[in-house]
């Protein structure tokens, strides 16, 4: 699978429902591919399973608010 | 020295200390011996360091000798949970892996504590890279409660809360990015208070997610916390602590409330009556459920986890089974439209918190922790979310909160409350805590191993 065939298989919704139906209906070997081309990771065996309840359990469900300024900061001040 | 002494308050041994009826050395080494008669029984150490503790114990013995005691903390026997950098000590976050990970520096709070004339005792266990609240670690065993051996002490500072409930140390450090202070806390019948983000440092600290982490200190009052604040950040936080309650607004957000194990709702409503004894009016608020506030902590979460672990998930997979290497799969727009959801939230807190002083619940839905198993309540067995719903709300929106006993389900089961207060108001959340402590005396209950 390409990058960019991963990644859209990973935006195939903005409501929960959807983006779980579109995990469920990753195969392994999506999977696997998903695990090499957007993580970087090589798969470990048998781990299809979990990512892929990961991903139908933490896909984030819902839509952007385009007026709000996400809340991450960045503090300017140096740390090691 | 009697085990009686050791369980007495923080401020109470400093005040031994400063008089000089007790020395530093005295007092590490009954903390010593008090440790080897019950470590078999609680495994609240990863690494314990006796020798080094008396060391550094008759230093401070010297120190104050020649007039330069550093305060109320000198000579107080400390413990660290195991995410803080100990320079030359094996700093392990809870995985076995890592025993080979020996910090040339020390982290911000172990420099402090040391600055204050602390004596570190050891490093506490936790859940494994401090995830999760059930007080096991698969590396270095299950730690249990001083209260009931049978029980968990909740994590993920366990071994902390396990330590100051049971007299083996008058402060530990902990970490919380969940509850993980507060709620083996409560069921230790500790104190645990977690501050606003960003106020103790986090510097050398193990990271578990960035903007979710906070340092934070169990103790066995709150007037020891406040006293163990100042340390760590150089602000006044006792001289609040004598100011009435009389008058201050709590906040009860019903639409979160009422989960919990029967005697958790029966002590939150006694902990209710008492404040308004003490003259705080009780008002309703209403905040963000933490239903709608999970998805947004879970992606927040799990995404800075996999960049803060990424180094190990790559070079010691096996250790992060179970899917959790898929955190590095989550999308920066979904992180961003968390963070977006995120400040969304901190204005419905800031207009709830805008009406009152205080916001007031209880801090975990369960009285007693079993390992591996979360009980039945109301015909539903409860789950993790629900062991975090009254405390991650305050480590999502970085807010200060505090967690002391407010009662007991049994002889053996402490069960705690929570106060929390709009950002970097934690003179008003100890003054609360402290005024609450001083007209009850649950803090004053010890287990007995």
């Amino acid at each position: 699978m390409r990058r960019r065939e991963a990644i859209l298989s990973l935006l195939g919704a903005t409501g929960l429902p959807r983006a779980a139906a579109a995990a469920q209906d990753l195969s392994p070997e999506t999977v696997r591919q998903m695990m090499r081309t957007l993580a970087g990771l090589e798969p470990m065996p048998g781990e299809e399973a979990g990512v892929r309840a990961f991903l139908l359990s933490y896909r984030y469900p819902h839509p952007s608010d385009p007026g709000v300024e996400p809340a991450s900061t960045f503090d300017p001040r140096p740390k090691r | 020295m009697s085990r009686e002494l050791l369980l007495r308050p923080l401020r109470e041994l400093s005040r031994l200390l400063e008089r000089r009826e007790i020395s530093a050395e005295e007092l590490a080494r009954a903390a010593i011996e008090r440790t080897e008669a019950i470590e078999k029984d609680l495994n609240s150490y990863i690494t314990f360091l006796p020798e080094r503790a008396l060391e550094e114990a008759r230093a401070r013995d010297r120190e104050r000798a020649q007039g330069e005691a550093k305060g109320p903390l000198h000579g107080i026997p400390v413990s660290l949970k195991d995410v803080f950098d100990t320079a030359g000590i094996a700093s392990t976050a809870g995985a076995r892996f890592l025993e080979g990970r020996i910090p040339r520096t020390d982290a911000e709070v172990t420099r402090r504590l040391s600055r204050a004339g602390a004596v570190l005792m050891g490093k506490s266990n936790l859940n494994k890279f401090a995830g999760g609240e059930s007080g096991e670690n698969p590396d270095y065993g299950d730690m249990k409660n001083p209260w009931n051996l049978n029980f968990s002490p909740s994590g993920s500072s366990g071994g902390s809360a396990a330590q100051v409930a049971a007299g083996m140390a008058a402060l530990s450090m902990g970490s919380d990015n969940g509850g993980s202070v507060r709620n083996p806390a409560c069921v230790c019948g500790a104190v645990g208070l977690k501050p606003t983000h960003g106020l103790v440092s986090t510097d050398g600290m193990f990271p578990r997610a960035y903007s979710v982490d906070h340092a934070g200190t169990l103790t066995r009052t709150a007037e020891d916390a406040a006293v163990a604040l100042e340390a760590l950040t150089d602000g006044d936080y006792t001289s609040a602590l004598s100011r009435p309650v009389k008058g201050l607004k709590l906040g009860i957000a019903r639409n979160v409330f009422r989960l919990g194990e029967p005697e958790v709702l029966r002590v939150f409503d006694s902990v209710v009556k008492k404040l308004s004894e003490l003259g705080c009016e009780i008002v309703d608020v209403e905040v963000p459920t933490p239903e709608e506030m999970m998805p947004a902590m879970y992606t927040i979460f799990f995404c800075e986890w996999g960049v803060a672990h990424e180094p190990w998930m790559r070079s010691h997979p096996e250790e992060y089974d179970g899917g959790a290497r898929a955190a590095l799969l989550i999308s920066a727009a979904d992180y961003l439209k968390a963070q977006q959801q995120r400040r969304l939230f901190q204005n419905r807190y800031a207009q709830a918190l805008a009406k009152v002083d205080l916001l007031v619940s209880p801090t975990y839905p369960i009285v007693r922790r079993e390992h591996r198993r979360f009980p039945v309540v109301e015909g539903r067995r409860l789950t993790l979310d629900d062991a975090l719903r009254y405390t991650m709300p305050y480590d999502l929106m970085g807010l200060p909160a505090i967690s002391l006993t407010g009662g007991f389900a049994e002889s053996d089961a402490p069960v705690g409350f929570q106060l929390a207060s709009a950002a970097f108001q934690e003179a008003k959340v100890l003054q609360a805590a402290h005024a609450y402590q001083s007209a009850t005396d649950w803090h004053e209950r010890h287990p007995s191993i």
